[in-house]
């Protein structure tokens, strides 16, 4: 029976062994991305009954010592849910956060070289041209200060286009990304499966597999299915991204202009919900082809604007007859706006005048410098001035909206994260209590075999001297 | 609730970078002096400091037209002045040579002298302004009196020159020499000529239309002067506009200094408060404790 007693106090020392062992885990995890910290649950062993025809004289069951019956993840699957849920919209308002800044960036308004400052003094340079029509530097001003507004035009219209082709990039990298983690998470279901079903408790490889699926949320509205094998099924718009140990990959399509996200091979459309995916999306194909729109109303409303009473006027140098029907500003074949190359040359041929040879005339000059205030956009109901500094306001309101949505998701997310870490985050301290508590246990039953070791001595050479 | 190391590492660096960006915000608004850097910052308040710097640039636009035309009409005022003197002089010379008792080598010299007076004048209406002539009408490179023809003939045209001084506004800023000055010219042609003939009878004739032409030539100064009045009012009602939109466009873009200095000084306390609670609080563990 005292061999018995050995056995009991190697099975304790065994089971402190991994419970020190868990610990140690936890605490070289403590600041690993994903990771839930685990516990070694310890159940006493089965019990021995002695056996015995009759058994009045003996007390019942011996115990055999411990055993380790699991090692758990410590982890709360609804917050895991609820995380989730959260971060698809903050994906979602991240990305459009970030755009709108690169938006802004590009306005680059309230400042004195904006847009706005630019068809300030483009209006004034008219009107500089009309207190002294026959002044060459006032018309060469007019045309350095029509050029620099033309190709700040042409750079925001430009830099937003870019924008544009940097959103499609983005988004490939994007869904490469996704494909990626959909291949990852195929991968892991076929070992999670396979280990549970020897009855392992693959905690390590769970955890891999949740971090991924929080990362995929940013970036679409998944949905994701646990099977009663332990895979995870993974949904977009009602199709199967991952299907137990098969994933199904996305690509992404440009035509004209215009991106979709398709399922690779059948190309048929995905129906993403939210999501960074679905934020550039929109970006790409919406809001940015929305403000290139507007900036080109405004193009087209000052080369029309000005052009139809430029044709109707004279410069310093055209003869008496039929105007020259020089048009002031040209917009090329790529979209780009231009002052006329022949004025650029030669700044006389600024037709400010309604009549030929009539150098102080300045009847062409007065009225495109009063076009300022012509209501020629928005349906005949804003100024370019009016126009444009809305436009500024609609990309600063839809930036603010991005910014507190972002800010409010980022502070829902960071609670829930929070109440998720309060469970599932690991303790040194905690650890540090165990780690001493299991080491102990571990030196007590070390004690103990030392204890059997000595009783064993005592039988083994103390006793029955017989025979010796 | 159960707060772990790893937790308060996280709270703690979101705290401070979320009281970093509230200071750099603050920091900038300080040192840009406006509110607003960037449209999101205030979207409404962007679209109203654009609409009031733009408005401002479109008022000192009109104030520089009005002291432009302004300059323009007291060059002319003061050309038409110099021409009314010489008139008035043609006149008394009239006079003078009107007189019975004067012997035909008087009239000859007092002709003379009226030769002298009708090229000053032409001259005077050839005035020219910033290598603009005043008097021309629209064409304002060409001389508008031709001295090689008597009296000199006029080159110009009746055009108006209109400025722009207010939305839709305009205030004409010349004279065209046919106006005054040709009808002085040929007043002074016409005593001469009578000058001339020695007639005393024909020479008391003309002061009628001597006469007429100082009338016209001071309608146009009274003209000029009516405009000179119509600017100046103009101008102190730019300036007023510009006031008050400058006013406005600072309370809708500029920094409240002793507002945001104060949330600065704030901020910086928060965040050194911050640091020092983080640096104790992150600090210690169960670890630094055991044996």
């Amino acid at each position: 029976m005292v061999f018995r007693a050995l056995e009991t106090a190697f099975r304790g020392l065994m089971a402190q062994q991994r419970a020190v062992d868990t610990t140690n885990h936890n605490i070289a995890n403590a600041n690993t991305p994903g990771f839930a910290r685990q516990r070694v649950a310890l159940v006493p062993s089965a019990p021995y009954t002695v056996p015995a025809f009759n058994r009045s004289g003996l007390a019942g069951q011996i115990g055999t010592g411990v055993l380790v019956a699991s090692i758990t993840r410590i982890r709360e699957s609804v917050f895991d849910q609820q995380y989730r849920v959260q971060s698809q919209a903050l994906g979602e308002s991240s990305t459009l956060v970030d755009a709108y800044a690169q938006i802004e960036a590009v306005f680059n308004e309230p400042t004195a070289s904006g847009l706005g400052a630019l068809l300030d003094r483009f209006w004034r340079a008219w009107q500089a041209v009309s207190n002294q029509p026959e002044d060459l530097a006032a018309r060469a001003a007019l045309v350095q200060d029509a050029t620099t507004l033309a190709a700040n035009l042409n750079r925001m219209r430009t830099q937003l286009q870019q924008l544009q082709s940097d959103a499609a990039v983005k988004l490939t990298l994007q869904v490469s990304e996704v494909n990626g983690i959909a291949q990852r998470v195929a991968a892991l279901n076929q070992q999670i499966v396979a280990a549970l079903a020897t009855g392992q408790t693959p905690n390590d490889l769970l955890d891999q597999r949740d971090l991924l699926l929080d990362k995929l949320a940013s970036f679409t509205g998944a949905t994701i299915r646990t099977l009663p094998n332990g895979a995870v099924n993974i949904y977009l718009g009602g199709y199967p991204l991952v299907d137990q140990e098969q994933s199904f990959p996305l690509t992404v399509q440009v035509a004209g202009g215009t991106a979709s996200i398709a399922w690779q091979g059948t190309n048929s459309p995905v129906a993403l919900e939210r999501g960074s995916l679905q934020a550039l999306l929109d970006i790409h194909n919406s809001t940015l082809p929305g403000l290139v729109g507007k900036l080109e109303a405004i193009r087209d409303a000052l080369a029309n604007e000005v052009n139809a009473l430029h044709t109707t006027g004279y410069g310093l140098t055209d003869p008496a007859g039929p105007p020259p029907a020089r048009p002031f500003f040209v917009i090329n074949p790529d979209g780009s706006l231009e002052v006329e190359p022949t004025i650029v040359a030669d700044p006389q041929l600024v037709a400010a005048a309604d009549a030929a040879a009539e150098p102080g005339n300045n009847a062409i000059a007065r009225a495109i410098a009063e076009l300022r205030s012509k209501l020629v956009l928005n349906g005949n109901t804003a100024t370019i001035n009016d126009f444009y500094n809305t436009l500024v306001a609609e990309v600063g309101g839809a930036s603010q909206t991005a910014q507190v949505t972002r800010d409010n998701q980022q502070a829902l997310v960071d609670a829930i994260d929070r109440q998720r870490k309060e469970i599932m985050s690991v303790s040194l301290d905690e650890e540090m209590a165990n780690l001493i508590k299991y080491q102990q246990a571990y030196g007590a039953a070390a004690r103990a075999i030392t204890a059997v070791d000595e009783m064993l001595d005592r039988i083994i050479n103390g006793m029955g001297l017989v025979g010796r | 609730m159960r707060v772990t190391h790893g937790m308060l590492v996280d709270t703690l660096l979101k705290n401070l970078s979320g009281n970093l960006a509230r200071m750099e915000r603050v920091y900038q608004q300080i040192t840009s002096a406006r509110r607003i850097s960037r449209p999101s910052d205030y979207p409404v308040g962007t679209a109203t400091v654009l609409r009031l710097g733009s408005a401002a640039q479109e008022i000192e636009q009109y104030l520089a037209n009005v002291e432009q035309a302004r300059t323009w009409l007291d060059l002319t005022d003061q050309a038409l002045t110099t021409i009314g003197q010489s008139l008035q002089r043609v006149r008394e010379l009239v006079v003078q040579a009107a007189n019975d008792t004067l012997s035909a080598d008087d009239r000859q010299a007092i002709w003379a002298e009226l030769t002298a007076l009708q090229e000053q004048i032409a001259t005077t209406g050839n005035y020219a302004h910033a290598g603009q002539y005043l008097f021309a009408g629209s064409t304002t490179q060409t001389e508008p009196f031709d001295l090689s023809t008597d009296p000199p003939t006029y080159r110009g045209n009746n055009d108006q020159l209109l400025r722009l001084i207010d939305r839709g506004v305009t205030v004409d800023i010349n004279v065209p020499g046919s106006v005054a000055i040709v009808p002085v010219l040929q007043a002074v042609k016409q005593a001469r000529d009578a000058v001339a003939s020695n007639d005393p009878n024909a020479i008391r004739a003309t002061l009628a239309t001597i006469d007429a032409a100082q009338t016209q030539l001071l309608a146009a100064q009274a003209s000029v002067g009516a405009r000179v009045n119509r600017l100046d009012a103009q101008r102190d009602r730019l300036l007023d506009a510009h006031t008050s939109t400058l006013r406005l466009l600072s309370e809708a873009g500029d920094t409240d200094m002793a507002e945001a200095v104060t949330r600065f000084s704030k901020e910086e306390l928060t965040y050194r408060a911050a640091l020092q609670a983080g640096a104790r609080a992150i600090q210690p563990t169960l670890l630094d404790f055991l044996r």
